[in-house]
């Protein structure tokens, strides 16, 4: 394993937050809490929220897109430059530094990109990615973690009328995977899925109703006896944020939420709960969303913000929750759905 | 040489026309925060601005309105386009450029062309039509080096076909920052070329730094903005429109005035003139997309318009990004409005003189 430069800061981990100025940001929760990175040039601060913070230096053209707290510290996944395309990288880090992890076998594609951290129980079982010659021609692979090492990628989704982009994947309670992502099926984008039971991948299937307009950016995560998934749609008009459960063996639409514009919506589970958050431009704002551990709906919080830079969510012990920005935090008011 | 005095030719006919002082064109440049102009040192509005002073715009006589977003994606944009059209329009024109915040992103191309073209429906509905324009490519040594090249070029195919799909205008701006290293952009060293048309990060240091080679500088946006002005100049000027009805003698004072579009359609905006004895008596603007069917266009006068008796001619001139077209060919009408002596009194029809 090859060690990365690192640097530990075990101090004002909130304080360091307010002084960064790059947009992409990561969060991420889980039994073994609660995790924000964000890049800032060539390094990657990686903290625990409420601990310490350690900044990473990232290899040259290097990005993160995936975040997940592990047993021992954590894992970030992205990808970097790779002769004429893009291959990718994993990153394990904790209190005594960051190592980079050895990658699934590569193929004859291109690019390698978008990863997916899969992990149950705080444990790495598996990695999805986006694979492909050209941005159009993408296919979706997947690999799984045995003991140590990757087993043989897996095709889970053949190259398509177009471009499959931005997957998203969560490990079930009874311990198969789900992954869902944007697929462009000749009309236009639609959010699939396909679950791995067995080491095998069912054939991937719309998650909604078929239709006619754009389906974007879906993020997934475990709720109690199911998965909760939430991604953008085009209603005629502009794009607002759907929600479906995965319960029983099969998907059903929950809701349709947000003002004009919504979208990118995020995902995140914590021991006890779940929450989505997500964008809109009018109003101008950001919307989180408290449900419960089987994916219900039970409070929402609506946060006035000129600004289209995603704030990471704090989940405070006292119960006061609030959005962070580099310029500073707003707190979330929250208030009942009936 | 000749497109730039045809321009100037058009733009001071527009600036001599008193009457015309409230129908000033109006272009829309709409896009992200390459539209808006960040990282431009010289503060001159990026493009936009650039371009304003390119076309000789003043007041009365033309404005490019820049409304740019920093950090939007096309997603976003299909709804911010609905405020701009209804609070900042009527525009005659909109130069869209956006998508390099969704290739930063997880969008497939195809979203983002669907995006893109759900924006300019929604400015066609209200009258504006669409220029589009690739989007520039990444600073090779920013933060996703050359990896999203494939990603800009797609997306430059998918304008350019959306553009030919629903009869837009392109303007390619991808490579125009570092034009030497056309065509092969991958693989060779154009260090020069980025760094002097690109914002960088220099450490401690204010703007045009600060930037991980994201946006262009003022070199940059000077080399956007002649590369939109010699865009707009390429587009031909609307041939001439043929005047269909009223002629001859007509016997209301508030005539509908029809007219067959010109081959091939061209003109986004129409003035019609209508001139008597004493004077013009008609001078107005009317929008194409309000007022023209597939082959054929029609507008009545309102009352403060009324013509009362006398001979008059009408004459069209049809305007698009490019300019204004040649007129039509006169055409005569007579007005005879009810009264004492029209046709029948001297007759003993005593119908005719019913005062009905």
């Amino acid at each position: 394993m090859q060690r990365v430069s690192a640097i530990l800061l075990s101090f004002a981990g909130s304080a360091l937050l307010a002084t960064l100025s790059i947009a992409e940001v990561l969060q991420s929760a889980g039994q073994a809490g609660n995790l924000w990175a964000k890049r800032d040039g060539a390094e990657l601060h990686v903290g625990k929220v409420g601990g310490g913070e350690i900044r990473v230096e990232l290899p040259p053209g290097a990005s993160i897109r995936d975040l997940e707290p592990t047993a021992k510290g954590w894992l970030a996944a992205g990808r970097l430059p790779s002769g004429d395309g893009t291959d990718l990288l994993l990153i394990e880090g904790g209190e005594e530094g960051a190592d980079l992890l050895p990658v699934p076998q590569r193929g004859s594609a291109r690019y390698r990109g978008q990863p997916v951290l899969l992990l149950d129980n705080g444990h790495l079982t598996g990695l999805a990615w986006a694979a492909g010659q050209g941005p159009r021609e993408l296919e979706i692979w997947a690999a799984a973690w045995q003991d140590g090492d990757w087993g043989p990628p897996e095709l889970v989704s053949a190259k398509g009328p177009g471009s499959q982009v931005a997957p998203a994947g969560a490990v079930l309670e009874d311990g198969s995977w789900l992954l869902t992502w944007a697929a462009y099926d000749g009309e236009d984008d639609e959010i699939v899925a396909s679950r791995r039971i067995g080491g095998r991948w069912t054939h991937p299937e719309r998650i909604h109703t078929a239709n006619e307009v754009p389906d974007l950016t879906p993020d997934v995560v475990r709720i109690d006896g199911g998965a909760l998934a939430a991604w953008s749609w085009f209603d005629g008009n502009d794009y607002r944020v759907k929600i479906a459960r995965w319960l029983g063996g099969r998907w059903s639409l929950a809701h349709v939420l947000g003002g004009k514009g919504s979208g990118e919506p995020g995902l995140m589970r914590t021991d006890d709960r779940v929450l989505l958050l997500f964008q809109s431009v009018v109003p101008m704002a950001w919307t989180a969303m408290d449900l419960d551990r089987a994916g219900i709906e039970r409070r929402t919080a609506i946060v006035p913000v000129e600004s289209y830079e995603r704030p990471l969510l704090l989940l405070e012990a006292t119960g006061v929750d609030v959005l962070r920005w580099p310029t500073g935090d707003r707190l979330l008011e929250w208030r009942d759905l009936p | 040489m000749k497109r730039a005095l045809a321009l100037f030719i058009v733009l001071w006919g527009l600036a001599s026309g008193a009457s015309l002082e409230a129908q000033a064109f109006r272009w829309l440049a709409f896009g992200d925060s390459i539209t808006l102009g960040h990282y431009d040192f010289a503060e001159l509005g990026g493009y936009p601005g650039r371009l304003h002073d390119l076309l000789g715009c003043s007041p009365g006589v033309c404005e490019v309105f820049n409304a740019g977003k920093g950090g939007e994606k096309t997603y976003q944009a299909v709804t911010r386009i609905d405020s701009v059209l209804n609070n900042d329009g009527p525009f005659d024109v909109m130069m869209l450029m956006e998508g390099t915040n969704d290739i930063f992103g997880e969008y497939s191309v195809e979203s983002m062309v669907n995006n893109l073209r759900i924006i300019a429906l929604k400015a066609r509905l209200q009258g504006t039509e669409t220029v589009h324009a690739s989007i520039i490519w990444y600073h090779p040594d920013g933060e996703y080096g050359t990896t999203k090249d494939d990603e800009v070029e797609a997306l430059r195919d998918g304008v350019e076909d959306l553009s030919i799909t629903y009869s837009h205008y392109f303007v390619d701006i991808w490579d125009v920052l570092c034009p030497e290293s056309h065509p092969d952009v991958h693989g060779h060293n154009q260090d020069q070329c980025f760094d002097r048309h690109y914002s960088d990060v220099c450490p401690g240091t204010p703007p045009p730094c600060g930037d991980n080679r994201g946006h262009p500088i003022g070199w940059g946006y000077d080399m956007m903005a002649a590369a939109f002005r010699n865009g707009l100049l390429a587009v031909p000027i609307p041939g001439v429109a043929t005047p269909v009805a009223p002629m001859g003698t007509i016997f209301e004072g508030l005539p509908r005035f029809t007219w067959d579009l010109e081959s091939p359609v061209r003109a986004t905006w129409y003035r019609l003139v209508v001139e008597g004895d004493a004077g013009v008596e008609v001078d107005k603007w009317i929008k194409a997309a309000y007022s023209c069917g597939p082959s054929s266009c029609s507008h009545g006068l309102t009352i403060p318009e009324e013509l009362s008796n006398g001979d008059y001619v009408w004459r069209l001139q049809g305007r698009n990004p490019a300019g204004l077209g040649p007129w039509s060919e006169d055409t005569s009408i007579t007005v005879v409005l009810e009264g004492l002596f029209f046709d029948g009194f001297e007759s003993g029809d005593t119908g005719a003189w019913s005062g009905n």
